[in-house]
C-alpha cells in the first residue's frame, strides 16, 4: 500500500474534499471588496457531504448545517445558532442577530448543505444578509442544477466568488477509498479500474463495491484481489436486469455478445 | 498560577484580536477592558500573540508597562482549537447518520489528528450504552463491522464519558452528584 493510501490520512486526499477546502479557503481569504460566497455543486454520491465533514473537523472549524424542507427561515437560523454552540433565541430577528454576531466574532465559514432546500426569497436573502453582516465565507452546497437555480436571485448570484463542481471520482480516489473500505486487502489496479467504471465514478457506489470485495477476500483468505478473482456482481445503482443480472456485468464479461450468438 | 485559556474560548480569543486591531497600542488592561475579560485572561491571550510573533513592542515603555501594537501585515493568530478525537468523531457521526467504526474513524481523521478504528469503536460503544446510537447491523468479526445509527443528535458538543463521584441512596434509588468547589 502506498503512503497516500494509508487509512491514517482519512478522506483528505480525495479530489473533491480538496476542491471544497480550496473553495472555502478562497472565499475566506478573499481580497478586500470581494464577496465571499461560494457554490459547491454536483451529482449525489460525489462526496460533497464527506467534504463538509472534513472541513468541520479541520482547522477551518467550519459551521456545517444541513438544510431541511420544513420550518422556514426560523428553523434555518435556529440550526445555525445551535451549530455555533449558542442557545437559540425565541424570535427570528434575535436569532439572526445571534448568528451574525457569532459568525463575525469567530469567523467560522458557514456551509449550507442541501442548499436546494433554501431556494426561496426569505431563506436565500437571509443567508445573503448573514454573509454581508458577518463577512464570513458562505458555501452553498447542492445538486448539479443549483448554479442555474441561483440565477433567480441576482443579489446572491453576484456574490458567488467561485462555482466549483464536485467531479466524478478518479482512479486515485478509488485507491484512497480502498484504504478505508477495503482495509487490509490489496485491490489490484485492473479491479480498481473495473470498480470505477461499474460505479459510474460515484463515490457511494465505489464504497459499496469495495466493501463487498473486502468481504469476498476475507471469506476466501485473499490478501490481494484481481479482476479475475472477483466473481460477484458490481453495485452499479442500476435496477437489476432480467434474472437479476446487471447490465454492466453483461457488457464487461462479454456475456451479452455470447447471448446474441457472437464469439 | 496563571489560568490557561480553555480551547472553548475561541470566541473570546477572536474578539480580543478584533479589539487589538482597533487599538493603536495596548497592554493587558486595554484588552481586558475592551473584551470585558479578567486581567489574567487578557495576559494569557496577549502573551500567546507576542510568542507567535504577530505583535511588536511599542517603545518606550510607559510607566513600566509593556505596550504592543499589531505588527503590520500580521495574520490573525490561529485560534486555540484543541479538538479532541471525540469531537471529530461526534461531528462525523452527525454528518453521516449511519456508519461503521472504520468509516467513522476515516472521517474523523483530519491532519494533524489521527483517529484509529479502535478509538472509534470505543466511542461508539460508550454512546451505544448511553442510548445515543442504535445498532443497525450486528458485527460479526472479522468479516462484518457493526453499523450504527445516531438516534440522539443533541448538538455540536460531543457527549463524553466522565467519571463522577456520587451518593447513591438505595432507599430511594436516588443518585446525587457530589460537586466539588467551583463545579
Amino acid at each position: 500500500m502506498s503512503d497516500d493510501q494509508r487509512p491514517s490520512k482519512g478522506f483528505a486526499p480525495l479530489a473533491n474534499v480538496a476542491r471544497l477546502m480550496a473553495l472555502i479557503d478562497q472565499c475566506q481569504n478573499r481580497d478586500y471588496g470581494l464577496a465571499g460566497m461560494g457554490c459547491f455543486y454536483g451529482k449525489t454520491g460525489r462526496g460533497k457531504t464527506q467534504g463538509a465533514i472534513h472541513a468541520s473537523n479541520s482547522r477551518m472549524n467550519v459551521c456545517h448545517i444541513e438544510a431541511v424542507p420544513l420550518g422556514g427561515v426560523k428553523k434555518l437560523l435556529e440550526m445555525i445558532v445551535q451549530e455555533l454552540g449558542l442557545k437559540p433565541a425565541r424570535l427570528s430577528s434575535d436569532l439572526f442577530d445571534q448568528a451574525a454576531q457569532e459568525l463575525a466574532i469567530t469567523q467560522r465559514p458557514l456551509i449550507i448543505d442541501e442548499a436546494d432546500l433554501v431556494l426561496n426569497d426569505t431563506k436565500i436573502e437571509t443567508i445573503r444578509h448573514l454573509h454581508d453582516k458577518s463577512g464570513v465565507a458562505v458555501i452553498l452546497m447542492g445538486e448539479e442544477r443549483l448554479p442555474h437555480k441561483l440565477t433567480q436571485w441576482e443579489r446572491v448570484h453576484r456574490r458567488i466568488l467561485n462555482w466549483v463542481e464536485a467531479e466524478p471520482a478518479t482512479l486515485q480516489d478509488v485507491g484512497h477509498l480502498a484504504a478505508v473500505y477495503a482495509q487490509g486487502v490489496e485491490i489490484a489496479p485492473d479491479l480498481q479500474q473495473a470498480i470505477l467504471t461499474a460505479s459510474g465514478a460515484s463515490q457511494g457506489y465505489i464504497a459499496n463495491n469495495l466493501s463487498n470485495i473486502r468481504n469476498f477476500a476475507v471469506i476466501r483468505g485473499l490478501h490481494r484481489v484481481t479482476r479475475a478473482d472477483w466473481t460477484g456482481d458490481f453495485h452499479t445503482g442500476n435496477p437489476p436486469g432480467r434474472g437479476g443480472v446487471q447490465q454492466v456485468d453483461l457488457k464487461e464479461t462479454g456475456m451479452a455478445r455470447r447471448l446474441k450468438g457472437g464469439k | 498560577m496563571m489560568p490557561k485559556v480553555s480551547p472553548t474560548s475561541s470566541a473570546i480569543f477572536a474578539a480580543a484580536w478584533a479589539a487589538a486591531l482597533q487599538l493603536p497600542k495596548f497592554g493587558y488592561s486595554e484588552i481586558a477592558t475592551a473584551v470585558k475579560i479578567s486581567h489574567e485572561r487578557a495576559t494569557v491571550i496577549v502573551r500567546s500573540w507576542a510568542k507567535s510573533g504577530v505583535l511588536e513592542v511599542v517603545a518606550p515603555e510607559v510607566n513600566k508597562r509593556k505596550l504592543w501594537r499589531v505588527a503590520p501585515g500580521a495574520a490573525r493568530p490561529e485560534k486555540p482549537r484543541g479538538r479532541s478525537a471525540e469531537e471529530n468523531l461526534w461531528t462525523a457521526m452527525r454528518g453521516l447518520g449511519a456508519f461503521t467504526p472504520s468509516v467513522l474513524a476515516a472521517n474523523a481523521t483530519v491532519d494533524p489528528m489521527v483517529v484509529t478504528t479502535e478509538e472509534a469503536q470505543a466511542y461508539c460503544r460508550s454512546l451505544l450504552a448511553a442510548g445515543y446510537l442504535r445498532v443497525m447491523r450486528k458485527a460479526s468479526p472479522p468479516l462484518v463491522e457493526a453499523v450504527y445509527r445516531l438516534i440522539n443528535n443533541t448538538g455540536p458538543k460531543p457527549p463524553m464519558e466522565r467519571r463522577l463521584r456520587a451518593i447513591v441512596d438505595d432507599n430511594t434509588d436516588a443518585v446525587h452528584l457530589i460537586r466539588g468547589v467551583g463545579q
